[in-house]
């Protein structure tokens, strides 16, 4: 081994810049070994000597404290895990038949997100809490609360939630979402001017807006909605929408997409998806690094299947305008986005360049001639990378502003054109690099259902 | 939310890989804060997806793999700085580094064996470069010689510490 080529490398991994070095990497497998060998060596000798440090400087010891933060956040995840098991184990068995005492712990916190805020700071409202009957005021962020009755509810701030009971509870305003495991059949929510929502064994999603404009949205089971009226019960993929007046429930309306949704989820090479891909239409990662021509005229799919896996005839075609790069990225993001499961939004599609002189066309194929359709984009954004994609769709552009937090892109009312074709174009709302991790199409030729339901 | 199904024993893998993964991250940039920034962002990426992880199956290949595609997100973050190696030389490094740095607990056994047989002057110039963090020049300006010249020394340490590691590898192989 010559001492000039050693020298070339340890400049190398230095941080220098050597373009015989780099061009004896090329071409010579022996430097290569022995450039790996000189940065292992760097590395162990910076934790060796770090480590012998008797006085380390500030900027080391965050670098250190980066890592063990990490290692302790997971060993804390780790006893949160257990205690969980533990604690249902111990306290799972005929809710429903016990009597509410306001006294004893219903409720236990099991998920928070960073930016979690309540309006109550001196709530105990950590991570495994215990929670008795009461109200909980997120004003920002995430919170799950797993009732023991099994009864898991995932909330979105600004909401004002109270646990009323072992399997009861009330939204005053806000975003929810429940599941509710067979044994926790009835769980209610009571909502303003006395709407009530029984769950008969399902997952939906209830909002309360400020607006006084409320609905509910049935993804799997049967909900039950109870007036002072009347009671209505929706399936899968039926919604409720309601209205408040000041003398009490103004209107109430049920409805259902004649056309299912179709998910599409852009998965990236080392992830595995999002694991309902029966619901979701999955990328096939094969070769997907390689980007910088992957998206020319590139059909992404054919015949997307819909979210009960039946083919719909729409397919998804790509086509790189004047784009610098766009493909699709692996391991991206650690927020979930509201609306999509989590899995959906850790990969994506990324387009790379400047606004006004890069795009990518993703071309929507198949659809119904004059059809009316919603999209909703989920919308990747990291800590270090927060450029947003700005998507012109009809006659329609939107983009997120900074920090935006529902990650969202929602167009409503696009019509398909008398082939039965929508055009999408997608540019960095400034120069960087912006992602879009799934996408949601749902027809949107709503209709008044006529069932009733019997009392 | 995800999270590991053996949550111990992936702290503790993911503790035993530290070394692995930060040399192998830095190989491929070899840009020290870039690197470590995608060190972290690794790791918070393997924790997240910790239950995609088949206890029992390759931790180191399958921690490198997600190593390499977030070097390959900061590559494409950083389009406009200029790279060191293109992308068809990092994807080789890369697959050459997952065997290469399959095992560096005995390359650390024998760093830490080959360092003490250096003469006390040269541990006393790692040890002003790397614990006490002294830049060249700081180093030079206080020996009162020139920087080249401590830049060299400190390769030529640098080269022997790589050659006794190896010849130490090459002898416990050979046995």
């Amino acid at each position: 081994m010559s001492t000039s080529l050693d020298d070339r490398l340890l400049a190398l991994i230095d941080g220098g810049d050597d373009a015989e070095a780099i061009q004896q990497l090329q071409t010579d497998p022996a430097a290569r070994q022995r450039y790996l060998d000189l940065v292992a060596l760097q590395i162990m000798l910076h934790e060796k000597l770090e480590g012998d440090a008797a006085v380390v400087t500030p900027e080391q010891e965050a670098e250190r404290l980066k890592f063990r933060a990490l290692v302790w956040a997971g060993a804390l995840a780790a006893m949160i895990a257990l205690a969980v098991t533990a604690w249902f184990a111990l306290t799972a068995s005929d809710v429903n038949h016990k009597p509410v005492s306001v006294s004893h712990s219903i409720a236990m916190i099991s998920d928070l997100s960073p930016d979690a805020r309540f309006a109550d700071a001196t709530a105990m409202m950590n991570l495994g809490s215990e929670l008795m009957a009461g109200p909980i005021h997120l004003t920002a962020g995430r919170a799950q609360v797993v009732f023991h009755s099994g009864t898991v509810v995932d909330l979105t701030g600004p909401c004002e939630f109270e646990m009323t009971g072992v399997n009861q509870a009330s939204l005053k305003l806000g975003r929810l979402e429940a599941y509710v495991p067979p044994d926790a059949h009835g769980f209610t929510v009571q909502t303003p001017a006395g709407v009530k929502v029984v769950d008969l064994g399902t997952a939906y999603v209830l909002h309360v807006r400020q607006d006084d404009v409320s609905d509910v949205r049935v993804t799997e089971g049967r909900v039950l909605i109870q007036t002072d009226q009347e009671q209505r019960e929706l399936a899968a993929d039926e919604a409720a929408r309601w209205r408040i007046s000041p003398s009490g429930l103004a209107s109430l309306e049920v409805t259902r997409t004649t056309a299912r949704q179709v998910l599409i989820d852009f998965r990236g090479e080392a992830s595995q998806g999002v694991n309902a891909s029966e619901r979701y239409n999955v990328f096939d990662p094969v070769g997907a690094w390689r980007f910088t021509s992957a998206f020319e005229g590139t059909r992404l799919f054919s015949n997307l299947h819909d979210v009960d896996g039946k083919p719909t005839g729409i397919s998804l075609t790509s086509r790189m305008a004047t784009t610098m790069a766009a493909g699709i990225a692996g391991e991206l993001f650690v927020n979930p986005v509201d609306g999509f499961e989590y899995n959906a939004t850790t990969d994506g599609v990324f387009i790379k360049g400047d606004p006004d002189q890069h795009h990518v066309i993703f071309h929507f194929d198949g659809l119904e001639p004059g059809g009316k359709y919603a999209f909703t984009f989920a919308v990747g954004l990291e800590a270090n990378n927060q450029v947003a994609p700005k998507i012109a769709l009809g006659a329609s552009t939107q983009t997120l502003a900074p920090h935006d937090k529902t990650r969202v892109i929602a167009f409503d009312d696009i019509i398909a054109d008398a082939q039965g074709r929508i055009d999408c174009t997608v540019t960095p709302a400034s120069p960087g690099v912006c992602f879009i991790t799934a996408l949601r199409i749902s027809y949107q030729a709503l209709q008044p259902t006529q069932e009733r339901m019997n009392p | 939310m995800a999270g590991p199904r053996e949550p111990e024993q992936f702290v503790q893998h993911l503790t035993a890989h530290q070394t692995r993964l930060r040399a192998f991250i830095h190989a491929l940039m070899a840009d020290w804060h870039r690197a470590e920034d995608v060190l972290q962002e690794t790791n918070a990426v393997l924790w997240r997806k910790a239950d995609q992880f088949e206890p029992g199956t390759n931790f180191h290949a399958w921690a490198f793999a997600i190593a390499h595609n977030q070097v390959r997100l900061a590559r494409l973050r950083s389009a406009r700085d200029r790279h060191h190696f293109d992308e068809t030389l990092a994807d080789q490094l890369a697959s050459e580094a997952i065997e290469q740095f399959a095992d560096l607990d005995h390359r650390r056994q024998a760093l830490a064996i080959c360092f003490d047989k250096l003469p006390k002057k040269q541990r006393e110039l790692l040890a002003r470069r790397y614990t006490a963090n002294e830049p060249v020049t700081t180093i030079a300006k206080s020996l009162r010689r020139p920087a080249g010249s401590i830049r060299q020394t400190l390769y030529r340490i640098r080269t022997a510490l790589a050659d006794c590691i190896g010849r130490s590898m090459s002898r416990e192989a050979g046995q």
